[in-house]
């Protein structure tokens, strides 16, 4: 009697099972693994879509501004700014950290310096263009990977950090939970770096940010190094949800996670 | 990276340069012009324009090729990280 093919049929692992979408208050989604949401110049990126379903495309018109696209490692895709000059700006992003309990911002990436402010995932102030109300970042405090922010935009930025390896590949997660007042930093599905006194309770500022960028503040703080997979929540993920993902990404790109 | 400035009028005429050679802008690619427009750059006081780029884009065909007397003429200054980051606006955290 021949094996029943359901036998037969390989069992889909936690990790590859899972997708970003699996999670609720998807904002922001871009993958490099996924060629069709990259739209090119040459070999340099011009837009790379959003697979969030939002149309929150990140894009780059000026040439000379544009990063690359790049599967030369060790990721296998990876839109990449092999200087400070790249960056793609995010439209129609303002409401992502409007009014909301929380934010999570969530970047696999390379950084290849350490040594000043690079922007990796930025939500703007609305009063402010390049002043953040949610970010993750490398390199504020030299050789460190950091995510903070602010929940009004008179507050003062806080954020955590922890310390990183140049020409090393992250999954980089910050949850920002402003209705809990907590800073949550994870590195590589674990909690690098935490804060229980995150600026004051209750939800974030009731505008819309000014700007959202990959790899730039929008005035410096540019980004070197190779940007993989990036994930944006309405929320604050919890522990589990920021393991699941972690996962999720540590296996699909080659990182040892926790 | 590489840093320059010049005048907006001599910016704004290599970057028109520039597009018509390299075709932008181009609908297809999402690409509207070569170099940032002289409205985004920093400015100084007599009101030059600063750029900064990366240094391989420096080594394309047509910026190589225009560059080397673009300066020579005194069109087109290179400067410094220093000089540059003299002229950017202070960033509030």
């Amino acid at each position: 009697m021949p094996m029943s093919g359901r036998l037969l049929r390989p069992r889909a692992s936690a990790s590859t099972a899972f997708d970003p979408r699996v999670l609720s208050r998807l904002a922001i989604w871009y993958d490099a693994l996924d060629a069709s949401t990259v739209i090119l110049n040459g070999g340099n990126v011009s837009q790379w879509l959003d697979k969030s379903g939002n149309g929150r495309h990140a894009s780059q018109a000026t040439a000379a501004s544009q990063p690359q696209y790049s599967a030369a490692g060790p990721f296998p895709a990876a839109v990449v700014c092999p200087s400070p000059s790249r960056w793609l700006s995010i439209s129609g992003a303002g409401g992502v950290a409007r009014n909301v309990s929380g934010v999570t911002l969530i970047g696999v990436h390379r950084p290849t310096t350490a040594s000043v402010l690079q922007s990796i995932f930025f939500l703007s102030r609305g009063d402010v263009i390049t002043s953040p109300r949610a970010v993750i970042a490398a390199g504020v405090t030299s050789g460190s990977l950091e995510s903070g922010g602010r929940r009004l935009d008179a507050n003062s930025i806080q954020t955590v950090f922890s310390p990183y390896v140049v020409d090393t590949p992250y999954v980089h997660v910050g949850v920002l939970n402003y209705s809990a007042a907590t800073l949550s930093h994870y590195v590589n599905g674990s909690l690098a770096n935490s804060s229980s006194s995150f600026q004051t309770a209750g939800l974030s500022e009731n505008n819309d940010s000014l700007a959202a960028n990959l790899f730039t503040n929008g005035a410096s703080g540019l980004y070197q190094g190779a940007g993989a997979e990036f994930v944006a929540y309405s929320r604050a993920l919890s522990a589990s949800e920021v393991s699941a993902i972690s996962r999720y990404l540590g296996a699909k790109w080659g990182v040892a996670v926790a | 990276m590489r840093y320059f400035r010049s005048t907006y009028a001599i910016y704004e005429s290599i970057r028109s340069q520039l597009d018509v050679a390299w075709g932008y802008p181009n609908a297809a690619t999402k690409t509207l012009t070569a170099i940032p427009p002289a409205g985004e750059l920093p400015v100084d006081a007599q009101g030059r324009v600063y750029l900064a780029i990366d240094a391989a884009y420096c080594d394309y065909i047509l910026p190589s090729q225009m560059l080397p007397e673009l300066i020579a003429s005194g069109a087109v200054e290179e400067i410094d990280a220093a000089a540059y980051g003299a002229v950017l606006p202070a960033v509030e955290v």
